[in-house]
């Protein structure tokens, strides 16, 4: 038995600010959309673009709605999961390149699936602004067998997010929003609607028959998957998201234009006025629905944020002969975000407009380590020693990669800069500097320290801890104190627990350049993991942390 | 396509991190949504908290609208900062309107911290040069503000941004007390009052370039 009440009132959810229309960022019209359906848990790890969506949820969610920042994606899926499967609505939002993170976790809650509802937010950047790989979420849903919604702009953001907690009970699936980095940080007005009652108790079900998924399990599970899939086809085709306007009979060819997410703006701005147009509400993409649009047509143009993915499927559907422009017929650049021009020229078969851009050669503006920042002595001080072997890790720490340092070899993920060293140590190299941050370090530095010392490489590890996720505005980690817990990890203990005997905190405004390129060459004569361990505060989000002296320094050097 | 974009202002706010570009194109975007139908506003982001460009661009209209203005159809650029006004030039189409300040700072990397020491003079004057070159040789509507000291008329330099909107009002086709009005409910209630003053002094400022023609907007400003 469920209790259902009304839910809590706060001054936000009054009758008149649901009927005002209000400006607001795809990031934002989400985290009302998840408030608005009653979530009960809100879980993330920062990354652009959809860092802002726990932001907003920090700002606005009542006491009942627990907001985490969890220690990476996979924790922060599972979390969330465990919710879902408990009956409350649950919310979990990352970047792309965070669901590979979360992957295994994902994919394989997929075939159990939830009781109630569990949104996965994802936020792509096609175009590389802020991230290191374009990669597309839509790439996972074949993969889960679930369901990709895909918004336009901000009120299909709201509304979609909704419809997908509705759709994850439906189904028992979780249902992903495919945010792009226009739809989350584009702004238009949100009409928000009434809010869903909230169940106030959970239940965690005994079942191990549906989600215990040993092999004779999930043959089954997969069964029902494939069942369904016609099914989601189907329940996408006939979305309220999904929209349909034929060409007329015009003499000439008819122009039939397929989209789906932000690509369907492109085509309310720049489609001829006698073109059709048919806008998919996500995916799995109903091939039924493309066929019948793509016959009553003759030419097609597929305008999508991201891969060719639509495109491919509209490409196997045409009759042979069929004309289908796009990324893939070479229309379109074949990555990056749609450019307003080339859609233009495509959609009215014009000649490609020459950008007007000026090769100039202004000088660029170079993101730069902030002015008092230790960041600086450390990277000034690997920059005066030769020979050494510096792969880097994600965070501030990239900026010491660019001028004036450029101190750094490489970089890959979370927590590669150690997993890398230890390819190199396995093969002999004795000059190595693994740089990583505290935040990186608790996302996905720890395992592969313990490899490094299992395996008895020898390698130095640079670990650069500000108490903070700088990066990406300052977010709370495993060490830091937040709302509830105060200074829950100690540095140094959990290092040496790892096995590391060689372990020396620094501060770098104290030791200075020349100090700190010594105690690197020092732990170069040693053999083993030796770990130097910078503490420091970020000035714009942790300032103030290391003078209240967490915890004892080690007596250690 | 020219039909349509008659039905349609785009504008671009450009700058460097921290100068307010972010809340200029929220206060645009939020007075142009009482009045428009159809408004969007977007930003680039990345890496402007530490010294990397910034620009955000507001569209409004009567029809939904892509975030991303075709280049060269931009119909107004705000720049705080002169050397982002040039490189983002080639997008303002060529009977559109720049205002920009005519101050600008010097990426760090020409600095004396970076390059070798007595270059930074010789590195500023000739991109000075270079800006004013490329604004003088533009088609079009060009006006240079010196914001800085119009800001410190108002009572802070950090007015910058509010100077640059009042200045605006006047050319934006938002009606512009309600532009004053959203500034007003967009800052803290202790700096109202300077922020009110600010945008009249940006107002008065622009207000003898709206009828000029071009060449003299720059001879004067």
């Amino acid at each position: 038995m469920h209790m259902i009440a009304e839910p809590e009132t706060p001054p936000a959810f009054a009758p008149y600010a649901i009927l005002a229309k209000q400006l607001m960022s795809g990031d934002e019209a989400v985290a009302w959309a998840a408030l608005d359906a009653g979530i009960c848990y809100a879980s993330t790890y920062p990354g652009t673009p959809t860092t802002d969506i726990q932001e907003f949820l920090e700002k606005y969610a009542t006491e009942q709605t627990r907001i985490v920042w969890s220690i990476n994606e996979k924790v922060a899926y599972e979390s969330a999961l465990a919710v879902a499967i408990a009956g409350q609505r649950a919310m979990v939002s990352m970047k792309q390149v965070g669901l590979n993170v979360a992957a295994d976790a994902f994919i394989n809650s997929c075939t159990a699936g939830v009781v109630a509802g569990l949104v996965l937010v994802v936020g792509d950047d096609p175009e590389c602004h802020s991230s290191s790989h374009k990669q597309d979420t839509r790439m996972y849903r074949p993969i889960a067998g679930t369901m990709l919604l895909e918004p336009a702009d901000s009120q299909e953001a709201y509304e979609m997010t909704r419809e997908a907690f509705r759709l994850s009970e439906r189904f028992r699936l979780p249902i992903i929003i495919r945010l792009t980095m226009r739809t989350a940080y584009g702004s238009t007005s949100v009409k928000r609607t009434r809010a869903d009652l909230r169940k106030l108790d959970f239940h965690w079900p005994k079942e191990p028959n549906r989600f215990f998924t040993i092999p004779t399990l999930s043959r089954s599970l997969f069964t029902r998957m494939a069942g369904i899939q016609q099914e989601l086809a189907d329940t996408i085709a006939f979305s309220q998201f999904t929209l349909r306007t034929n060409s007329e009979t015009t003499p000439g060819t008819r122009l039939g234009i397929i989209t789906t997410g932000i690509g369907y703006m492109f085509a309310c701005e720049m489609a001829p006025p006698d073109a059709g147009v048919l806008k998919i509400a996500g995916d799995p993409y109903p091939d039924a629905h493309l066929r019948s649009f793509i016959r009553a047509h003759d030419r097609i143009a597929v305008l999508e944020e991201g891969d060719p993915i639509l495109e491919s499927r509209v490409r196997a559907l045409a009759p042979h002969g069929m004309p289908v422009t796009g990324r893939i017929s070479g229309s379109l650049k074949q990555v990056g975000e749609l450019q307003p021009l080339q859609v233009t020229s495509l959609l009215n078969g014009s000649a490609a407009v020459p950008s007007r851009e000026m090769e100039m050669g202004l000088p660029a503006r170079i993101p730069e380590i902030c002015k008092p920042c230790g960041y600086h002595k450390v990277f000034g001080a690997l920059k005066e020693i030769a020979n050494i072997a510096t792969p880097s890790d994600i965070g501030c720490n990239t900026l010491g990669g660019l001028p004036p340092y450029s101190v750094m070899d490489g970089m890959w993920a979370m927590g590669s800069s150690i997993g890398v060293a230890c390819g190199l140590a396995a093969i002999g190299h004795k000059r190595i500097v693994a740089i990583i941050g505290d935040s990186t370090f608790f996302h996905a530095g720890i395992p592969p320290l313990i490899e490094a010392v299992h395996e008895g490489y020898t390698m130095t590890v640079l670990l650069l801890d500000n108490g903070t996720a700088a990066m990406t505005g300052g977010q709370g980690v495993a060490h830091r104190k937040s709302k509830l817990i105060q200074n829950t990890l100690d540095l140094v203990r959990l290092i040496e627990a790892l096995g590391v005997t060689y372990c020396t905190p620094f501060d770098p405004h104290k030791l200075g350049q020349s100090g700190i390129r010594g105690l690197v060459e020092k732990s170069f004569s040693d053999s083993g993991v030796k770990v130097l361990l910078y503490r420091s505060q970020c000035g714009i989000f942790s300032p103030g942390y290391f003078t209240e002296a967490p915890f004892a320094l080690p007596k250690k050097e | 396509m020219t039909t349509q974009q008659k039905k349609t202002f785009s504008i671009l706010v450009t700058g460097i991190g921290g100068l307010g570009v972010m809340w200029m194109s929220k206060v645009i975007a939020c007075a142009a949504n009482s009045s428009h139908r159809y408004v969007c506003r977007t930003e680039t982001r990345g890496l402007s908290q530490r010294g990397g460009a910034v620009c955000s661009e507001v569209r409004f209209g009567c029809t939904p609208l892509t975030p991303v203005t075709a280049c060269g159809n931009e119909d107004m650029i705000l720049s705080l900062d002169a050397l982002e006004a040039v490189r983002v030039l080639h997008c303002l189409r060529t009977d559109g309107t720049l205002l920009t300040n005519e101050d600008f700072s010097t990426p760090a990397h020409l600095t004396s911290k970076w390059s070798a020491e007595g270059q930074e003079h010789e590195h500023a004057t000739r991109l000075k040069n270079r800006i004013g070159n490329v604004l003088n040789a533009s088609p079009q509507t060009i006006v240079c503000f010196d914001l800085r000291s119009l800001a410190r008329n108002a009572g802070s330099e950090k007015m910058l941004n509010t100077v640059l909107m009042g200045a605006a009002s006047l050319f934006i086709p938002v009606d512009s007390d309600e532009l004053f009005r959203v500034v007003s409910a967009h800052v803290k209630p202790e700096q109202q009052a300077m922020n009110e003053r600010a945008f009249m002094l940006g107002r008065e400022a622009a207000s003898c370039h709206t009828e000029m023609p071009r060449t003299e907007i720059l001879r004067s400003a």
